[in-house]
């Protein structure tokens, strides 16, 4: 029990109570403010990170949470001007009772954001809007000015994604349709030139039949030579026709038993290489598998056995062999080799071009086009192929394929067969 | 009615150079006696179906590119009919187009063979199917109204 001395003490301790709990109920008013301005603050940041929002959407939204920050909602009007375009609340309208921020976007001005109060507040304070309500609004107008600039960079990047989009679209419609001509031309091709020259393959060799021994030696020559050339250019557009489809052709990967395939190969080259009979194979019986498109790679070993096969029928005892190391980086290196004529390396950089011959036609008969296509297979499959030689002595083609292992290999070879 | 020499081999092909080596081709293996041959797609389907009898051919070849009609038309033509869907038909091209490969068996052609550009190879070719489809191959018995009468 207090002791006290006077009616004023009494008195004194009675307004002090009094004044405490007018204290705390504008403490606690204070707080709630404070609770709504942090409030406000939330929901724009929320507005501004909903997905897809536009500007114009972002700035009605904000201009009708503002007043939920303020003291009295019910009579507070915002409107917010963004380089001339103007967005308010339903209820705006311009009063003496006015606060304006500017909105400023990389040190220039860009637009205000106005807040009124529509009529008198109820209440006595300092000026129309207290301070911290003055504070919400410059906290709000700075962040304005940074979700523009945020908004409009983006906006600026999804229009130059559009315009990359649209490039590339057109890019691959213009390549699509320089295919699609690359296909018919070699249609063309097969069709359309082998007609004629049909003709004068069968009509030279029948003018040469049927009147032959009514030419002189001249005439019976150059009749040789008109024939002759009809069937080589026959033998060139084939060749051409099948090096083109070679490129545009999918790749269909799957594993192949490299031993089988050889021996379907040597089986198969019996009948077309003469003097096979003549050839001793020395094949390795245990070639590693691997992954690749299966008629692709037959015609690999069929055009790198047939050529081991007719370089080496003038030896006497031609050997071809077959086999593989692996190299320094665990990869699987194929070989064929055999000792026949060999080739000078000076002349290296012909020897898988397209029609480049190191030899002669009448030694060794042969468009030049076997080992571009080889070359080509073998690229297309990730991989590489090399030769050594010595003239007289023989020849050695290396070849590799994917060098990423099997597992990747399948992967990368679908992916290649569209580049 | 009118009763018609007998024909084994309708040769459609429009180019004329072609025309005279399968000829000659045909001649070597004596074959070239009943044959008729067709410039376009339109005097093919003529000469079959211009009478209500189709002649009893004992094979059709038929080029794909052929003006006004082409091949593969004509072979729809032919494997749609009742009359006609038993002659046999051979498309001889030069195309080697996995679709026009594709389309004929699915048209039901009988066999697809593609011209050889060297002429000792073409000349082989025909030779080997002409003695295959006029004297090896079999068809069902024929129905000719003209010669029964004839007896």
């Amino acid at each position: 029990m207090e002791e006290y001395h006077s009616t004023f003490e009494i008195g004194r301790d009675i307004m002090k109570k009094v004044m405490n709990e007018k204290t705390m109920k504008k403490q606690r008013r204070d707080l709630e403010e404070r609770m709504k301005e942090l409030q406000c603050l939330y929901s724009i940041t929320h507005v501004v990170e909903t997905p897809g929002i536009t500007l114009m959407e972002i700035f009605r939204k904000i201009v009708n949470i503002i007043p939920q920050g303020l003291q009295y909602p019910e009579i507070t009007g915002v409107r917010l001007v963004v380089e001339g375009e103007e967005v308010k609340t339903e209820n705006f309208r311009e009063t003496f009772w006015k606060h304006s921020d500017k909105i400023v976007l990389d040190g220039e001005e860009i637009g205000t954001l106005d807040v009124c109060y529509l009529e008198e507040k109820p209440e006595e304070n300092e000026g129309a809007f207290l301070k911290e309500e003055r504070e919400l609004m410059a906290e709000i107008t700075e962040r304005l000015g940074r979700i523009i600039e945020r908004k409009r960079a983006k906006e600026a990047l999804q229009k130059m994604n559009l315009t990359l989009e649209k490039r590339v679209e057109e890019r691959t419609r213009q390549l699509e349709d320089m295919i699609d001509e690359l296909k018919s031309f070699s249609y063309s091709v097969s069709h359309d030139l082998r007609s004629p020259l049909r003709a004068v393959n069968g009509f030279a060799q029948i003018l040469y039949e049927a009147y032959a021994d009514k030419f002189d030696e001249d005439g019976r020559h150059y009749l040789e030579v008109v024939r002759d050339e009809a069937v080589r250019m026959g033998q060139l557009i084939d060749d051409l026709l099948v090096f083109s489809k070679l490129s545009r052709q999918d790749i269909q990967a799957g594993e192949i038993s490299v031993n089988e395939l050889m021996a379907e190969v040597i089986k198969n080259l019996q009948f077309s290489e003469d003097g096979i009979e003549k050839i001793r194979f020395e094949m390795n019986p245990n070639l590693p598998p691997c992954i690749g498109d299966l008629s692709m790679l037959r015609q690999v070993w069929t055009n790198l056995l047939s050529n081991a096969v007719k370089y080496s029928g003038c030896k006497q005892t031609p050997v071809v062999e077959a086999g593989f190391h692996t190299d320094d980086k665990n990869r699987v290196v194929y070989f064929v080799r055999d000792n026949g004529a060999g080739f000078n390396m000076r002349y290296y950089d012909k020897l898988f071009g397209v029609f480049q011959r190191l030899h002669s036609p009448d030694d060794f008969p042969g468009t030049g086009i076997g080992l571009a296509i080889v070359r080509r297979i073998v690229k297309r499959h990730g991989g590489r192929i090399w030769a050594e030689s010595e003239v007289g002595k023989g020849t050695t083609f290396y070849f590799h394929l994917s060098s990423q292992p099997p597992e990747e290999a399948e992967k990368q070879i679908t992916l290649s067969a569209h580049s | 009615m009118m009763c018609m020499q007998r024909t084994d081999i309708l040769l459609a092909e429009d180019s004329p150079y072609d025309s005279e080596l399968t000829l000659m081709a045909l001649k070597k293996c004596n074959l070239d006696n009943n044959v008729h041959t067709a410039a376009d797609g339109e005097e093919a389907l003529d000469f079959i179906f211009s009478n209500p009898q189709p002649p009893h051919l004992k094979v059709i070849l038929l080029d794909l590119k052929l003006p006004k009609i082409n091949g593969l038309e004509v072979l729809r033509k032919l494997k749609a009919d009742d009359r006609t869907k038993a002659i046999p038909v051979v498309v001889l091209t030069s195309s080697q187009h996995e679709s026009d490969l594709a389309e004929s068996y699915e048209l039901g052609v009988n066999s697809y063979v593609v011209k050889p550009v060297q002429f000792d190879e073409f000349v082989r070719t025909i030779s080997d199917l002409g003695l295959y489809w006029v004297n090896m191959n079999k068809l069902p018995a024929e129905k000719i109204p003209c010669l029964m009468k004839k007896n």
